[in-house]
């Protein structure tokens, strides 16, 4: 048992470290995505700023909150695909035939998948979810870390949304716009735009089918100020989460019906 | 016994309709009561046409799509079952799909695959080393995959398959594309890996070249049932009994038709059918020898291809 965790995590750190070392074939594209990737995130930054500077202040918004939730965003964003790219490819590997490659290995598939690739892009992402903590916070290395560990946490959230729709496949075909509208239209955009904005109808749906409270409005107010209650929610909705899209994904493997066109790892 | 298959089937459900048109299911059945054996160390060509079951039912031997019914037994596991216990069993090749990252080195890849089967980094580097010397590849091992040729490509993916020392090994179409040199390398390598490791081969191959050069047995299954599995020499000896004889002499000869079922008389050269299992071939040619002075004389079989085509339309 123990030496099938040491084997397991041996194998997720060389599956992570091969396509880090993959996606950076190319280096100066690696250093251009990664820095265009901050500066894109930077340039919200600039309009916050400039959108406190003309509003009356509203005690209910406040800059650090916008943030935070930035920070918890960007850093779940860029674990999540600079990890586990992998999963944008689900959907892809079902339709083509590619996932026989991942069966015929004696680990687990989904890890085995999500580990597959790496997204540079998405380093940028976490670089700058902690330098705008760091801006957040002053400085407050508590906070900080708390920013990373629960951003780390928030990343299952993007996961089990690509590996929920992009399972999808089996039974729909082609699932790949479903999964990035979801992810990009709803996961990304609600969570970054502060909570009270909304009113209660919309919140209902940031609670539960689109679940970006748990992704960066909660998050952000443990930070401000800490609650074991909203911790405990935030971890038991993520772990609700990830079992319905693990579940979705060996459901979909038993209804794979592999392919035969002509494929290459990248 | 190392693969033991009974009474296997596997079918698609196909759903026609759509939007406006009333939805049907067509069931189409790609594998139907195939049953088989493989012992250890055996190497068996599993063919027909395209179409005709193979993938699929080298897919459910492997654990990578789940029969219908029917039993398999891999290595001891049932692949539906057992898909992990089986993978550190099994090694498998597909032509058509790569199991190397193609911005990375080889070796990059290898290690990769080692640490799915569970090897440290020295054993890992020390199977690496082993099998490039077995397979001739340690000038390979530093380049980057995507720069490799298609041949070397595919030698890489067998090394690959067997970094973790399979029992047995599904190689899926392993010389497509290939020219006939590489076609020759990758044929040595599998023999050398059946003869040193002891390997069970289990092959499929639109080249009846790799058959010849590699099985001793050959499965072929058509529209999803098995219609021969027999020995090469079996399947040889009753098909490939008529040989087409040419006989030239160094004079004009005289010779009748009927004599040895003739076909063809020109000049000095004679052209004839024999049966081996009807003709003694030592009187046939006692008796051509005695009606001249022979100056050259050619012996041909059916070619494979021919045999098996026949097979094909015959049972189609």
């Amino acid at each position: 048992m123990l030496m099938e965790v040491k084997n397991n995590i041996r194998y997720l750190v060389q599956a992570i470290k091969t396509s880090i070392k993959s996606a950076m074939a190319y280096k100066v594209s690696f250093l251009i995505q990664t820095i265009f990737m901050f500066l894109n995130n930077a340039s919200f930054l600039v309009f916050w700023i400039v959108v406190f500077s003309h509003t009356p202040k509203d005690a209910s918004i406040t800059f650090s909150n916008v943030l935070y939730i930035w920070a918890f965003s960007a850093i779940s964003y860029g674990v999540t695909y600079f990890f586990f790219s992998g999963i944008q490819k689900i959907n892809e590997y079902i339709i083509s035939g590619a996932m026989d490659s991942y069966l015929l290995q004696p680990k687990n598939i989904l890890l085995n998948v999500a580990t597959s690739k790496s997204s540079f892009a998405a380093c940028g992402d976490i670089i700058y979810g902690i330098f705008i903590s760091f801006i957040a916070s002053s400085g407050d290395i508590i906070k900080i870390f708390i920013v990373i560990v629960l951003g780390i946490f928030g990343s299952i959230f993007f996961f089990s949304t690509e590996v929920f729709f992009r399972s999808l496949a089996v039974w729909l075909g082609d699932t790949n716009m479903l999964a990035n509208r979801y992810c990009e239209m709803l996961l990304i955009t609600f969570s970054t735009y502060p909570e009270n904005i909304f009113k209660t109808g919309i919140k209902i749906i940031l609670y539960t089918i689109v679940p970006v409270a748990y992704l960066s409005y909660l998050p952000a107010e443990i930070v401000e100020s800490f609650s074991a209650g909203k911790l405990l929610l935030i971890v038991s909705v993520g772990i609700i989460y990830m079992l319905i899209a693990i579940k979705t994904f060996y459901k979909a493997l038993k209804s794979y019906e592999s392919g035969n066109s002509m494929a290459m790892k990248d | 016994m190392q693969i033991c298959v009974k009474d296997l089937k596997k079918s698609f459900e196909v759903k026609g309709g759509g939007l406006l048109k009333k939805k049907s299911k067509l069931e189409i059945k790609a594998v139907e009561n195939v049953s088989f054996e493989v012992e250890k160390g055996e190497i068996v060509a599993f063919i027909g046409p395209n179409g005709a079951g193979k993938s699929t039912t080298i897919k459910m031997l492997t654990g990578i799509i789940q029969p219908t019914c029917g039993s398999i037994s891999v290595a001891g596991f049932n692949p539906s079952v057992d898909r992990k216990k089986l993978a550190y069993s099994i090694g498998c090749m597909f032509g058509q799909k790569s199991q190397l990252y193609m911005h990375l080195t080889v070796r990059d890849s290898y290690k990769l695959l080692c640490s799915i089967y569970d090897m440290n980094k020295q054993e890992a580097e020390e199977k690496i080393e082993e099998i490039s010397n077995l397979f001739k590849i340690n000038e390979l091992l530093d380049k980057t995959v995507r720069k490799l040729s298609l041949g070397q490509r595919m030698i890489c993916e067998i090394a690959g398959s067997i970094l973790h020392d399979p029992e047995i090994i599904f190689l899926d179409e392993p010389t497509i594309g290939l020219d006939i040199f590489a076609k020759t390398r990758i044929r040595e390598i599998i023999k050398k890996m059946n003869k040193e490791k002891g390997t069970t081969i289990f092959l499929t191959s639109h080249d009846l070249g790799d058959v010849e050069a590699l099985c001793d047995r050959i499965i072929i299954i058509n529209n999803g049932t098995i219609v021969t599995d027999e020995s090469i020499e079996e399947l040889k000896s009753k098909y490939l009994s008529s040989k087409v004889i040419k006989i030239s002499y160094d004079h004009e000869i005289v010779a009748k038709k009927l004599d040895y079922n003739v076909q063809r008389i020109e000049q000095n050269q004679i052209e004839l059918i024999a049966d081996t299992n009807k003709t003694n071939i030592g009187d046939l040619l006692s008796y051509f020898t005695s009606i001249g002075n022979i100056v050259d004389i050619q012996i041909s079989s059916t070619p494979l291809e021919d045999v098996i085509k026949k097979i094909y339309e015959e049972r189609r």
